[in-house]
């Protein structure tokens, strides 16, 4: 089974100049976080009409240094945000041999129609949104329930929030919206961070749970079990069928006892055996005399 | 008696020597963050310890205020356009002291000598 530690921030953008990129990750082992991934971004609306044949989606970027460097402290996962406004993206996507090299797959709706795709059948486990553009794009009831019940996770950025005033109002009022459509299931927060002073400890990104309407259960399930259970899930879906190998680290049920511990069973069976006769026979006598309303049970 | 809560904050700032770093600024940066989230104009707030060397402050809120200024200090993303982090190392009812922790880590550290 895939190991992931607590606690989680599944959005680092990703930066070509490395020294970024270790600026960030070491803030991340500093602040307390085991596991994250690093987000690459792709326009499928700017995709090139001609090209066929070739897979649209790119590789993912290369970090395996990153990777050897902070390999004790961090895991660090790869994950693609596909940004689209129509359904083609789904034939891409199911084509697609790259994506398959990506452990997470975010979708990031930028129309109604995409959002409601997003929800009841992207082939994706997470739902973004771009906290830029605003909050045009709110989810309504039946898609969002309809995403919980596919296991769809709904991803909450925090870093717009700490650049911007105006960003923080559409992240408030796009969480407030979960929170009435759905009572804030199924819901992530991750950083979005671009660089290491955006970002915030796990449990500082808990507590904002309060003002983005979670209780305080759900905002620390949103950095930690939700996004274990949305990792499962991710690894679910690019495997597909598995193998699971069970072990167990209890007692040992099936054993050979001694002599002593046989004669101190023999006693206790006994015991038992009385008790089961007077049991027995008090069921008889029930039998004989059967009542005529059935007894509740205390 | 007023109940009150401490917070034992470090100031993570990207330049450090571009701000002029100090209780009154430090103070008032954290009470326009509170006003500007959640619309409490002048709330009660003390400084107990400020060390500008170390970027350490121990400052306390009135109870109520507790939840409030924790969101207001993690949403805190400049001080004086200077991108930065108020990173909470504790929080607590009692009264905190970071130079207690500080001697405590002298005592600890074995001597070079040795």
């Amino acid at each position: 089974m895939e190991q992931t530690k607590p606690f989680y921030d599944l959005s680092i953008p990703y930066n070509t100049d490395d020294s970024k990129m270790r600026a960030l990750l070491n803030e991340l082992v500093e602040l307390g976080y085991k596991t994250i991934a690093i987000d690459q971004s792709f326009d499928h609306s700017k995709k090139e009409n001609g090209k066929r044949g070739s897979d649209m989606f790119p590789e993912p970027q290369k970090i395996e240094h990153l990777r050897k460097e902070f390999q004790d402290k961090l895991r660090i996962l790869q994950r693609i945000t596909v940004l689209y406004v129509d359904v083609n993206v789904a034939h891409a996507m199911s084509v697609s041999l790259n994506l398959r090299k990506f452990n997470l797959i975010a979708g990031q709706p930028k129309t109604d129609a995409a959002l409601t795709h997003c929800c009841t059948t992207f082939n994706g486990d997470l739902i973004s949104f771009d906290p830029v553009a605003g909050s045009r794009l709110l989810v309504n009831r039946k898609a969002y329930q309809v995403a919980v019940r596919r296991g769809m996770f709904f991803e909450i950025k925090y870093a717009p929030a700490i650049v911007d005033s105006n960003n923080r109002k559409d992240m408030i009022k796009i969480a407030q919206n979960y929170c009435t459509k759905g009572k804030s299931k199924n819901i992530i927060f991750s950083s979005g961070a671009t660089h290491e002073f955006q970002l915030r400890g796990s449990y500082d990104v808990a507590n904002l749970a309060f003002i983005f309407g979670l209780s305080e259960d759900q905002g620390k399930n949103a950095v930690d079990r939700h996004c274990r259970q949305l990792f499962l899930k991710a690894e679910s879906r690019r495997l597909g069928k598995t193998i699971m190998f069970v072990k167990g680290n209890g007692p040992v049920v099936f054993s050979d006892s001694s002599e002593d511990d046989h004669s101190d069973e023999d006693e206790e069976m006994e015991g038992l055996k009385t008790h089961v006769k007077d049991y027995s026979e008090s069921e008889l006598i029930n039998e004989k005399n059967p009542p005529n309303k059935r007894l509740k049970m205390a | 008696m007023a109940a009150y809560y401490y917070f034992d904050i470090k100031l993570k700032l990207r330049d450090p020597d571009t701000v002029v770093l100090t209780p009154s600024l430090f103070r008032n940066c954290v009470l326009d963050a509170l006003d500007s989230f959640f619309c409490e104009e002048k709330p009660t707030m003390e400084i107990v310890k400020f060390c500008a060397l170390q970027q350490r402050v121990i400052f306390r809120v009135p109870e109520e205020l507790y939840e409030m200024t924790r969101i207001s200090l993690e949403l805190i993303g400049h001080y004086q356009e200077t991108p930065c982090h108020f990173q909470i190392l504790q929080t607590s009812k009692s009264t905190l002291d970071f130079e207690k922790d500080i001697e405590k880590n002298f005592v600890g550290l074995p001597n070079s000598e040795d």
